[in-house]
C-alpha cells in the first residue's frame, strides 16, 4: 500500500476528528471547567514560593487534584494539622463546611470568591 | 516490513526522541530554541536511518484494501469525538496531563516531585515530556492532547493491518474493522493516559522482532521500542524484561546484543537518571515487607484477581480472548511448542496478577481501576500475534495460495 495514501488518510482523519472535538466537546463546560473558573481569580494572589495548603469539601475528593491541576506549577499540599503553611486555600460547596469553618476560626480570611456554587477562601495564620 | 509501516515507526521514534531530548534539556537548562533545534536534527537522522531499513517494495494494491483501511480509520476517528472526555479520565488530568503541565514550566518543573498525595511522581515521563514540548509550541493544550492520543489510537490498527493484510486479507480486514469499531478500545484510547502509548511501543517491538531475519538493524528498532516502554510506564520495565526473556535468542545471542545495546542505551540511561535522580519511590515496591508473604498466601486474593480478569475479558475483550484461545487450541491439537508471542502475552498477564497479589492498596479498588487498562496494553499485541499465528496455519496458507492461484 502506498505510504502517501496511508499517511494522508491518517492525517486527514485525525485532523477532522480534532476539529469535531473542538466544536462539540471543547466548547462545552464540564465539571473541571466549572470548578476551575473560580480559581482563576485566586491564582494571581498565589506565588510559586508560597507554602500553600488546601482543604476542600470532605465529600469531594476531586477538588484537591483539580486545584493542583489548574494552579500548577504552584505547589499545594493537602492540609493537615502539622502543615506549617502561610496560606490556606479552602473550597466549599454551597453550604458552609463545619470542618473548614473550625479551621478558619483561628485564621484570617484575606480573600473570598463565589463562583458556580463554590466558595473559595484564602486565609493566613 | 511494509514501507508505510516505517513511517509509523518514525512516529514512535519521534515520541521517544522528543520526550528524551526535552527532559534532558530541562536538566541542562537549555533554551527552548536550542532544544527545538536538537530535536529537528535528531528527527532528521532518525528519518533517514529508518528509511534505509530493508522493507518490501510497493506493489499494486486492490482498491478494496484501501477502502477497508479508509473506512476503519474514519470510523475510529469519528467515534472518538463522541466518546472522548474533554480533559480525559481522572488519571489523565490528575497525573499525566498534570505532569505535562509541570514539565512545560521550565523554571519550576521540579515542583512536580513535591506532590505526595495521589501524584505518582515516580511514573516515567515519555508521555508528559512529549506533551510538554508540544504545549510550549501551541496554544490549545486540549486539542494537542486529544489529537496526539487519537493519532496513537489510529496508528495501532493501521500497522496491524499493514503488516498482516498480505498474509490473509479477509482475516486481517475483519480484525482491523473490529478493532477500529471497538467502543472500549476507543474509550480507553481517548482517556488520554499512557496505556495506549505503551501498547503502541510494545506492538512495534514485536513487529520489529518478526522482521529481524530480513535486516539485523530491526534489533536496534526493537530494543529502542522496549526502551520507550520503560520510559512510558512503570509496567514497561516488567514488559521489557519479559520480552527479553522470551526473545533472548533474537535480541542477545550471536552478536545481537550489540544491536540491542545501541537501541536501548539512550532510553535506558534517561530512565535510570530519572529513577535515581528524581523519582520518589514506587508505592508498591516501597510497601513490600514481612506482610508480603501473608498477602501471597491469601486464597481470597487469588479468587478476586481471577474473577476480575474473567469479568474484564467477558465484558470488553471477549473476541480477542477467543482469538488467543483459538491459537492455543490449535497449538495443542498440532502438539507444537506454543508461539513465543502468545506465551509472552500470557506471561505478562501472570506478571500483572503477581503485582496485584502484593499490592498494598485495597485490592478491589486496585483491580477495578486498572485491570481494563492493563488488558488494553496487551490488546494490540494479542490481535497481531493471533493474526500472525492463524495466518501461518495450514488452513489459511491453503486459502492464501488458492486465492493467489485465482
Amino acid at each position: 500500500m502506498k505510504p502517501i495514501i496511508i499517511i494522508a488518510v491518517i492525517v486527514i482523519s485525525v485532523g477532522l476528528s480534532t476539529a469535531l472535538y473542538n466544536k462539540n466537546v471543547v466548547a462545552k463546560q464540564d465539571a473541571i471547567d466549572s470548578f476551575c473558573s473560580g480559581l482563576q481569580h485566586v491564582m494571581p494572589l498565589l506565588h510559586t514560593n508560597n507554602a500553600i495548603s488546601f482543604i476542600g469539601d470532605k465529600y469531594h475528593s476531586e477538588f484537591y487534584p483539580m486545584s493542583r491541576f489548574y494552579l500548577l506549577p504552584i505547589h499545594i499540599e493537602l492540609y493537615n494539622d502539622s502543615n506549617q503553611t502561610d496560606t490556606l486555600l479552602t473550597v466549599e460547596v454551597q453550604q458552609p463546611d463545619s470542618t473548614i469553618n473550625s479551621i478558619l476560626q483561628n485564621r484570617k480570611v484575606i480573600y473570598t470568591e463565589n463562583a458556580n456554587g463554590y466558595t473559595y477562601k484564602l486565609s493566613t495564620p | 516490513m511494509q514501507k508505510s509501516s516505517i513511517y509509523i515507526y518514525f512516529l514512535a521514534a519521534s515520541i521517544g526522541c522528543i520526550s528524551i531530548i526535552y527532559f534532558l534539556s530541562l536538566l541542562l537548562h537549555l533554551p527552548h530554541i536550542l532544544t527545538t533545534a536538537a530535536i529537528i536534527l535528531a528527527e532528521y537522522f532518525i528519518f533517514r536511518w529508518l528509511n534505509k531499513l530493508q522493507c518490501s517494495d510497493e506493489e499494486h494494491t486492490s482498491p478494496i484494501r484501501y477502502a477497508v483501511f479508509i473506512y476503519g480509520i474514519a470510523c475510529l476517528a469519528y467515534m472518538a469525538t463522541g466518546i472522548a472526555p474533554k480533559h480525559g479520565a481522572w488519571d489523565a488530568w490528575a497525573i499525566w496531563n498534570l505532569h505535562a503541565g509541570y514539565l512545560a514550566e521550565t523554571q519550576s518543573w521540579k515542583n512536580m516531585f513535591l506532590n505526595s498525595v495521589s501524584a505518582h511522581a515516580d511514573y516515567p515521563l515519555a508521555l508528559p515530556s512529549f506533551l510538554a514540548f508540544l504545549h510550549n509550541l501551541t496554544v490549545n493544550e486540549l486539542l494537542v492532547n486529544y489529537s496526539f492520543h487519537l493519532l496513537i489510537a489510529v496508528s495501532i490498527p493501521s500497522i496491524i493491518y499493514l503488516q498482516t493484510y498480505k498474509r490473509a486479507w479477509l482475516l486481517s480486514a475483519i480484525a482491523f474493522i473490529l478493532l477500529c469499531k471497538d467502543d472500549f478500545y476507543i474509550t480507553i484510547a481517548t482517556y488520554q493516559m499512557a496505556d495506549t502509548l505503551i501498547a503502541f511501543f510494545l506492538l512495534l517491538a514485536v513487529i520489529a522482532v518478526d522482521n529481524i531475519e530480513t535486516d539485523k538493524r530491526y534489533i536496534i528498532v526493537c530494543a529502542a521500542m522496549l526502551g520507550c516502554c520503560l520510559w512510558t510506564k512503570n509496567e514497561g520495565a516488567v514488559l521489557a524484561i519479559l520480552f527479553t526473556m522470551f526473545f533472548y535468542k533474537d535480541l542477545l545471542l550471536k552478536g545481537a546484543y550489540k544491536y540491542s545495546l545501541i537501541g536501548i542505551a539512550i532510553p535506558l540511561t534517561v530512565y535510570v537518571i530519572f529513577k535515581l535522580g528524581f523519582a520518589p519511590k514506587n508505592d508498591i515496591l516501597e510497601s513490600q515487607n514481612k506482610t508480603t508473604l501473608s498477602l501471597l498466601t491469601e486464597p481470597e486474593r487469588y479468587k478476586m484477581i481471577y474473577t476480575a480478569w474473567k469479568d474484564s475479558f467477558n465484558a470488553h475483550y471477549y473476541a480477542i480472548a477467543c482469538m488467543v484461545a483459538l491459537c492455543i487450541l490449535i497449538m495443542l491439537i498440532r502438539r507444537i511448542l506454543p508461539d513465543k508471542r502468545i506465551l509472552f502475552i500470557l506471561s505478562a498477564c501472570i506478571a500483572y496478577s503477581l503485582v496485584y497479589l502484593i499490592s498494598p492498596h485495597d485490592l478491589e479498588w486496585h483491580l477495578k481501576t486498572s485491570i481494563d487498562r492493563l488488558i488494553h496494553q496487551l490488546m494490540p499485541i494479542s490481535v497481531y500475534a493471533s493474526l500472525m499465528y492463524l495466518t501461518n496455519t495450514t488452513f489459511f496458507n491453503f486459502r492464501a495460495r488458492f486465492g493467489a492461484g485465482q
